[in-house]
C-alpha cells in the first residue's frame, strides 16, 4: 500500500527545508481539491506529503498604496477560492479575479482549493491563474537557499510551460502572488463557457480589462492552448485603434485577433473549432460590456 | 498516524493511514456512515461535511490534515441547530427537507443539508438563486432540485 | 427559521387518505443519516472485494496471472470463471445466455471484468486487483451499431450461429416487427410524406448511490446477499444459478437503494453473484462496492438508438402510414435488449392512431457497455424521432403542432400501433389542451417566432404513451405479493415483493393501507424485500410497482377486513356488512373503535389477522406481426418546452417546462410532483448535456466532471399538472407513473430548439457546440 509521510512546517522556511530535503520526492499540498483524486489513482506517488495549511505567512490579502496610483495586491498562496471571491480588495478593485474565483468548481472545492495551488498546478483552464494573467501578476517563490524569495517576481506570464507544467523547481514554493492593481476608472471582467451553469470547466473563459484612460486592454484566455495566455495581438490591435470612429468594427477586429494567440485542440469537452468560435465570441462580449457598456442581447 | 479532533462537538481520536481520507475517517473509524460517498472525486457533493465552518468535500480532504480541527456531520447537525439537545431533535433544515417533499432515495440529502446549513450559517435570508448556487456542488438525481431548494426556502423564512 | 414553536422532533407522519400529500415514511431517517445503504452496513470477518478489469474492449482472454496479487499481504483469495461453483451465466433473460458472469475466453468490452480479488480491505483489494496480470490477445472491436451490421464487421459472439430465416446474421441477434394495415397504399394516400433519420447516444443512470453488495454464507449451501436493487427475485436467480445452488438457499435483502431509473434492474445480478461467489469461495462474508468509476463501466446505459422514420398525412393533417425502422446498440451482452426493443417497437408510432404501420427493429452487438433499462425503456429515443417529424409534418403543412396530436391522437375507441383497442382511461388529449393552456402556447408560439436578436426563443411539444407494466413480451413473472400482519398493540406489518428505490413506493403503499384498513399511518410498516417473506413479484420497473404490490396489498387487506370484520360487528353491536374500515378508526358513523382496539380484540379471540396478497396483470398478446393487446393499460402525458438559443455561443439555457400527466389517479400529489420534477429533468439531461463518450470502446467520460448532468442552476421553472382517467383494475385508479416524466423533454426541447433557430436537429444532445456549428 502507498504510505507517504507527512510533513506539517509552520514556517515557510521550513517547508522549503523539508522540499530540498526531499530532492524531488516531496509533493506540497494545500487544498488538495486536484492532487488528492490523483494520489488515490495511484497516478502520482510522492514519498513526502508537504502540508502547507500551517504556514501562516502564506496567507492574507494585503493592498501596499502607491501615491501615484492603487497599489499593489499581495495576496498569499493559500487563500481559498471562495475567501478571494468575497474579498471587499478583490472585489473593489479586480472584479475579474473574484468573478474568477467564483466560477471554480463548487462551494465545497472553492472552501479548500487555493490560488496557489490552482497556479501551481498549471491547468489550461484554471480560473484564477487566467484572471492573473490579465492583470500582469507575478509570483514570488521561496526555496531553502532563497527564503527571502529573491525569485520574486516572477511573472505569471511565462511562469507555465505547458499542461501541469511551470517553471518551478522541486525545492520551491510559491508564497504570493502580487500585481498592480488597475486604474480606478478601470474595468474587467471575466466570462466562462461551460458545459453547464455551474460545476463546470471551461471550454474557453476570457478574462478582459479595460483601462480607459490608457485607452488599452488586457485578454487573458483559458482552454485554448497548452497554458493560460495572454492574446498579445489582439491588445496591441486595440491599443493602435482605440479609440476609434467604429467602436464596434474595433472590437469585432480585436476579438477576431484573439483567436490567433491560440492553439485549441479537441478535447472531451468541445472541438477546437468550437473553441475558436468562442475566442471570438466571448471576447467581443466582454469587450462590448468594457468598453460599451453593451449587454449580451445585441 | 493519531490524530485528535472534534466532531460533533465531541473530541475524538482516531488511528489513521497516512491516505484515510475524512469521509473514511468518519464512516469507517468513526462509525459517522450518515456522510455519503457517490464519486470519491469531489465532483458530487454526497459526502460534504462542514470543517471549520466551511463545507468541504469529505472525500478530498485527508484525515491527518483535520487534525485540531472541528467537523460537522449529519448526525450532528440537530444538536448544532435546535433549541434543546435532547435525543431526537431535528435541525429546522432537516424537518423542512421531510416536510416538502425533497428527499426521494436520499443519498445525496445528508450531503445536501450539510451545504444548505452553510448557506444559512453565513446568509440566513438568501435568495432563491443564491440557494441554487450554494447547492450547485450537490448532485441530485432524483428530484430535479425544485422541492430542495423550496426546503431550503422554507427553513430561512 | 420556520416552526419555532414546534418541540424540534420528526415531523409528524399524518394519518393520510389516498390522494392526500402524506409526508414520506422514509424521509426522516434519510434526512437524519440514519438511512442505511448497503456501503453502511459491515458483518463481523467481513472481507472485502475488487474486480480485475481487461484494459480493452475486445480480446481474446489467453490467461489470468494472479501471482503477485496473491502475496500480498492482506489478500485472500482470487477468483477467476473456473471458481464459479455453478453455471457462469449471469443474464437476466435465460433464452440469451451469452453472458457469462467471469469471462473465459473473450473479453468484450472494457467493463468485462476477468476476476475477483478478495481482501482484508477494499483499498487493499482494489491495489491487488491492479497488480494482477491478464494476458490478452487483442481483437478489432466494433463500437458502433449500424457499423457493426455490415457484413465484414467485428463479430462480438462469433460463438453464436446465424438464423437466415428469421434474419438474425452476424450481430443482429434480434428482430422486432410491426406490420399494421397496407403501408404502401397508406403512403399512396398521403399528401405528403417525411423521412428523416434520428441518432440517440448512450445515457447513464448516474444514480448517486453506486452499485453495491455483501453476500454472507450461512448455513450449508445457503446465502444471503444484501444490496441497492430494483429487483431482488433477478438477483436471487442470478446467485442461485452462479453458485449451483437452490433458489430456497438464497435469500436476497434489499437495502436502502439510493435510485435505480432502470440502472438497478438486472446489472445488480452481477456484482450480488460476484460478492456471492466470492464468498462461498472464502466462507466469510464479502462486501463488493464499484467506485464510481467501475459503475460507468459496469452499469447498464440507456440504449444507442438510429431511427428512421418516414411519416405520411393527408393535407388536413391526418395520419396515413407510418414506416419506421430502429437499430438498438445492445452493447456487448443481449442484457435486456429483448425486453427493451419489444416496447420500442411496440411504442414506435408515438401516440397516434395510424392506420398503417411498418415498423421494423434490430438488436444489435457492439464492443461497447451493454444497454438495458433506463426511464422509458427503449422509447425516448423513438419518441424523439416520431415527435420531429410530426412537428415537421405539422409545420409544413401549415397546422399548429398541438392541434396536429390532438387530431390523430390517441383516445378511447381508437386503436394503437398494434392495434390495441382503447376502452378505458386514455388521458391524451386532456394531457394536450392542459399542456398547451398552462404553457401559455398560443401566445408563444406566434410571439418567439418573431424573435430576431442574439438570442431566440422557443417553445416545443412532445406527447408520448406509456404501456404500464411488462407487457406481452415481458419474461418475469407479471404478478406480485404482499403479506400483510397485524400485531396485538394494532401495529401493522407490510412485506412486499416490489422495491423502494426513491420513487416513494412506501409511502403511497402505507397510504393505501390506511385507506383501506383503518389502521394509522403511524402504525404501518413497510420493510425493503426480503425474498423469504414473499415469493416472486417479478421486478420494479416498467411503471408496475404501485399498481401491482398496490393491488396485491389490496387483495391482503380485503382478506383481513373479511375476518376482522365479524369482531368489530359483535363488538359494536352492528351488523358485519354495514363496518367500514378508516381512516383511524373502524365500525358505522355512530359506533366505532380504533384500529389498535379492534386488532387487540381480535387477538383476544384468536381471529387471524395475517394474510397474504396476490395480484396477477391481465393477460398481454403481441403477435408475430406485432399486433395484439400488447399492455393491459397506457399512461400518457404532454410536456411543453420553452427555450431561450444564444446564437452566438450555441448556448441552449431550458427556461420553462410544463409537464401534465395522466396517471390514472393521483395517490400522493406532493411525492408524484417530486417524480415528475426528477424526470423533466432527466429528460433535459439527455436532451442538452448528456453523452457517454469512449475511444475504441473505453469511456473517455467516466465521472462527474467529465459526464455532465445538471446541476441545480441549472433547472428550469417546471409546472407539474395532473390528468385522473381512472384505471378500473388499478388501486384507487392508479396506473404506472415512473417512467413517463423522463420521456417527452428530449422530444419537446428539440422542437423548441428547432422552433427558435429553424433549425432541425437529428441528433442529441443539443450541447452549444452542436447547436452553434448548425447555426454556423
Amino acid at each position: 500500500m502507498y504510505e507517504p509521510a507527512w510533513k506539517f512546517p509552520t514556517t515557510a522556511l521550513e517547508a522549503a527545508e523539508i522540499l530540498r530535503e526531499a530532492a524531488g520526492r516531496a509533493t506540497p499540498i494545500a487544498g488538495g481539491t486536484d492532487l488528492t483524486a490523483r494520489l488515490r489513482s495511484g497516478d502520482e506517488r510522492p514519498e513526502v506529503l508537504v502540508d502547507l495549511a500551517g504556514i501562516e505567512e502564506f496567507g492574507g490579502v494585503d493592498l501596499t498604496p502607491d501615491p501615484d496610483a492603487v497599489g499593489q495586491m499581495t495576496m498569499g498562496a493559500l487563500n481559498t477560492h471562495g475567501a478571494l471571491a468575497r474579498d471587499d480588495l478583490v472585489r473593489q478593485h479586480v472584479p475579474l479575479l473574484a468573478e474568477a474565483c467564483a466560477t471554480v468548481g463548487s462551494p465545497q472545492i472553492r472552501s479548500r482549493g487555493t490560488v496557489g495551488g490552482n497556479v501551481a498546478n498549471a491547468s489550461p483552464a484554471a480560473d484564477a491563474a487566467v484572471a492573473l494573467l490579465a492583470l500582469d501578476a507575478a509570483v514570488r517563490v521561496v526555496s531553502a537557499d532563497d527564503c527571502e524569495g529573491d525569485r520574486a517576481g516572477l511573472p505569471l506570464e511565462g511562469f507555465f510551460t505547458g499542461p501541469g507544467e511551470t517553471v518551478l523547481r522541486d525545492d520551491e514554493l510559491i508564497a504570493d502572488i502580487s500585481f498592480d492593481c488597475p486604474a480606478e476608472s478601470a474595468r474587467s471582467l471575466y466570462l466562462k463557457a461551460g458545459q453547464r451553469k455551474a460545476l463546470a470547466i471551461a471550454i474557453v473563459s476570457v478574462a478582459a480589462l479595460y483601462e480607459p484612460e490608457a485607452g488599452l486592454v488586457r485578454i487573458a484566455l483559458g482552454s485554448v492552448a497548452p497554458t493560460a495566455v495572454r492574446a498579445r495581438d489582439a491588445e496591441n490591435l486595440f491599443e493602435s485603434e482605440w479609440p476609434a470612429g467604429d467602436c464596434e468594427a474595433v472590437i469585432d477586429a480585436v476579438a477576431a485577433r484573439a483567436v490567433g494567440s491560440a492553439s485549441c485542440i479537441d478535447d472531451v469537452r468541445a472541438s477546437g473549432r468550437y473553441r475558436r468560435i468562442l475566442i471570438e465570441t466571448l471576447t467581443r462580449s466582454a469587450l462590448r460590456r468594457l468598453c460599451l457598456d453593451l449587454e449580451e442581447d445585441g | 498516524m493519531e490524530i485528535t479532533l472534534t466532531v460533533n462537538g465531541r473530541e475524538r481520536f482516531a488511528d489513521v493511514g497516512p491516505t484515510t481520507t475524512l469521509v473514511e475517517l468518519l464512516r469507517e473509524h468513526l462509525g459517522l456512515t450518515g456522510t455519503k460517498v457517490g464519486c470519491g472525486h469531489g465532483e458530487c457533493g454526497a459526502c460534504t461535511v462542514i470543517l471549520d465552518g466551511e463545507p468541504v468535500n469529505s472525500c478530498l480532504v485527508f484525515a491527518v490534515q483535520c487534525a485540531g480541527r472541528e467537523v460537522l456531520t449529519i448526525e450532528g447537525l440537530a444538536d448544532a441547530g435546535a433549541a434543546s439537545d435532547s435525543d431526537g431533535e431535528r435541525h429546522p433544515i432537516q424537518r423542512a427537507f421531510v416536510e416538502v417533499g425533497a428527499v426521494q432515495c436520499g443519498y445525496c440529502t445528508p450531503g445536501m443539508i450539510m451545504s444548505a446549513y452553510a448557506l444559512l450559517a453565513s446568509n440566513p435570508a438568501p435568495s432563491r438563486s443564491e440557494i441554487e448556487r450554494a447547492v450547485s456542488g450537490n448532485l441530485c438525481r432524483c428530484t430535479g432540485y425544485v422541492k430542495i431548494v423550496d426546503a431550503i426556502e422554507k427553513a430561512s423564512a | 427559521m420556520s416552526d419555532r414553536d414546534d418541540t424540534g422532533g420528526p415531523p409528524e407522519i399524518s394519518s393520510a387518505r389516498v390522494g392526500s400529500p402524506a409526508i414520506r415514511v422514509d424521509a426522516d431517517d434519510k434526512s437524519t443519516g440514519r438511512a442505511v445503504y448497503v456501503d453502511d452496513l459491515t458483518f463481523p470477518g467481513m472481507l472485502h472485494a475488487a474486480l480485475v478489469y481487461p484494459g480493452c474492449a475486445h480480446a481474446r482472454l489467453l490467461g489470468v496471472r494472479p501471482d503477485e496479487a496473491i502475496r500480498t499481504p492482506g489478500v485472500r483469495a482470487v477468483l477467476t470463471a473456473q471458481d464459479v461453483p455453478g453455471e457462469n451465466q449471469v443474464g437476466v433473460l435465460r433464452s440469451y445466455p451469452d453472458q457469462p458472469l467471469l469471462p473465459h475466453d473473450t473479453v468484450r468490452y472494457s467493463g468485462d471484468a476477468v476476476a475477483i480479488v478478495v481482501a482484508d480491505t477494499g483499498a487493499l483489494a482494489r491495489e491487488a486487483a491492479r497488480s494482477v496480470r491478464v494476458d490478452l490477445e487483442e481483437l478489432p472491436g466494433v463500437f458502433d451499431a449500424v457499423e457493426a451490421m455490415e457484413p465484414n464487421a467485428p463479430r462480438v459472439h462469433p460463438e453464436r450461429e446465424d438464423d437466415d430465416d428469421r434474419g438474425l446474421v452476424g450481430n443482429v441477434f434480434l428482430r422486432e416487427r410491426v406490420r399494421k394495415g397496407d403501408v404502401d397504399a397508406g403512403f399512396e394516400e398521403a399528401d405528403i410524406i417525411v423521412e428523416r433519420t434520428f441518432r440517440t447516444h448512450h445515457q447513464e443512470h448516474a444514480y448517486l448511490e453506486p452499485l453495491g453488495a455483501i453476500a454472507v454464507p450461512g448455513e450449508g449451501s445457503s446465502v444471503t446477499v444484501y444490496g441497492t436493487m430494483q429487483c431482488p427475485y433477478y438477483v436471487q436467480k442470478a446467485v442461485a444459478t452462479a453458485l449451483g445452488v437452490p433458489l430456497a438457499d438464497v435469500r436476497v435483502i434489499q437495502t436502502v437503494t439510493g435510485g435505480g431509473f432502470g440502472g438497478k434492474e438486472d446489472v445488480p445480478s452481477e456484482i450480488c453473484a460476484c460478492a456471492a461467489v466470492a464468498a462461498a469461495k472464502v466462507g466469510k462474508p464479502v462486501k463488493l462496492v464499484y467506485t464510481r468509476e467501475e459503475d460507468f463501466e459496469r452499469s447498464s446505459k440507456r440504449h444507442p438508438m438510429t431511427v428512421t422514420y418516414r411519416l405520411g398525412a393527408t393535407i388536413d393533417g391526418t395520419f396515413t402510414a407510418a414506416d419506421i425502422r430502429i437499430v438498438a446498440d445492445a452493447g456487448a451482452y443481449s442484457t435486456l435488449t429483448p425486453i427493451v426493443v419489444f416496447r420500442a417497437t411496440a411504442h414506435a408510432t408515438g401516440p397516434y392512431e395510424i392506420p398503417n404501420v411498418r415498423t421494423d427493429a434490430y438488436g444489435v452487438y457492439t464492443n461497447r457497455q451493454t444497454t438495458g433499462a433506463f426511464r422509458g425503456f427503449g422509447q425516448p429515443q423513438t419518441i424523439f424521432a416520431s415527435e420531429s417529424v410530426v412537428d415537421e409534418i405539422a409545420c409544413a403543412l401549415g397546422i399548429d403542432p398541438i392541434e396536429i396530436r390532438v387530431r390523430n391522437g390517441l383516445a378511447v375507441g381508437k386503436r394503437t400501433a398494434t392495434d390495441h383497442l382503447l376502452d378505458e382511461s386514455v388521458g391524451l388529449p386532456e394531457t394536450l389542451r392542459i399542456a398547451r393552456e398552462r404553457s401559455g402556447w398560443d401566445e408563444k408560439r406566434e410571439a418567439f417566432a418573431g424573435d430576431a436578436g442574439r438570442v431566440r426563443r422557443g417553445i416545443g411539444v412532445g406527447a408520448i404513451y406509456y404501456g404500464v407494466s411488462l407487457g406481452a413480451r415481458g419474461l418475469a413473472i407479471d404478478g406480485s405479493g404482499a403479506h400483510v400482519e397485524i400485531e396485538p398493540d394494532g401495529s401493522v406489518r407490510v412485506a412486499i415483493g416490489g422495491t423502494e428505490m426513491g420513487q416513494g413506493l412506501h409511502t403511497v403503499l402505507a397510504q393505501i393501507v390506511s385507506d383501506s384498513l383503518g389502521a394509522p399511518m403511524h402504525a404501518i410498516h413497510i420493510g425493503h424485500v426480503d425474498t423469504s417473506l414473499v415469493p416472486d413479484s417479478g421486478p420494479s420497473v416498467a411503471s408496475r410497482t404501485t399498481l401491482m404490490s398496490g393491488n396485491a396489498v389490496l387483495d391482503a387487506v380485503a382478506k383481513l377486513r373479511e375476518s376482522m370484520a365479524p369482531v368489530a360487528a359483535d363488538v359494536l353491536g352492528v351488523t358485519a356488512e354495514d363496518v367500514e374500515f378508516g381512516p383511524g378508526r373502524v365500525g358505522t358513523r355512530e359506533r366505532s373503535v380504533t384500529f389498535a382496539e379492534l386488532a387487540a380484540e381480535c387477538h383476544a379471540r384468536d381471529v387471524a389477522t395475517v394474510a397474504d396478497g396476490w395480484y396477477k396483470a391481465p393477460v398481454t398478446t403481441f403477435d408475430e406481426d406485432g399486433q395484439g393487446d400488447a399492455y393491459a393499460v397506457y399512461s400518457f402525458a404532454t410536456q411543453v418546452a420553452e427555450v431561450e438559443v444564444d446564437t452566438e455561443t450555441g448556448a441552449v439555457a431550458l427556461v420553462r417546462v410544463t409537464a401534465a400527466h395522466d396517471v390514472g389517479k393521483v395517490l400522493n400529489p406532493v411525492t408524484l410532483e417530486g417524480q415528475v420534477q426528477g424526470g423533466v429533468l432527466q429528460g433535459a439531461g439527455m436532451a442538452l448535456y448528456e453523452i457517454m463518450k469512449t475511444e475504441g470502446g473505453r469511456i473517455v467520460t467516466p465521472d462527474f466532471a467529465t459526464y455532465i448532468l445538471p446541476t441545480s442552476v441549472d433547472v428550469p421553472e417546471i409546472e407539474v399538472a395532473f390528468v385522473e382517467e381512472p384505471y378500473s383494475k388499478g388501486p384507487f385508479g392508479a396506473k404506472g407513473i415512473g417512467e413517463t416524466p423522463a420521456m417527452p423533454g428530449a422530444a419537446a426541447i428539440a422542437n423548441a430548439v428547432s422552433h427558435a433557430t429553424g433549425i432541425r436537429f437529428r441528433e442529441l444532445p443539443l450541447t452549444a457546440e452542436r447547436v452553434k456549428l448548425a447555426l454556423g
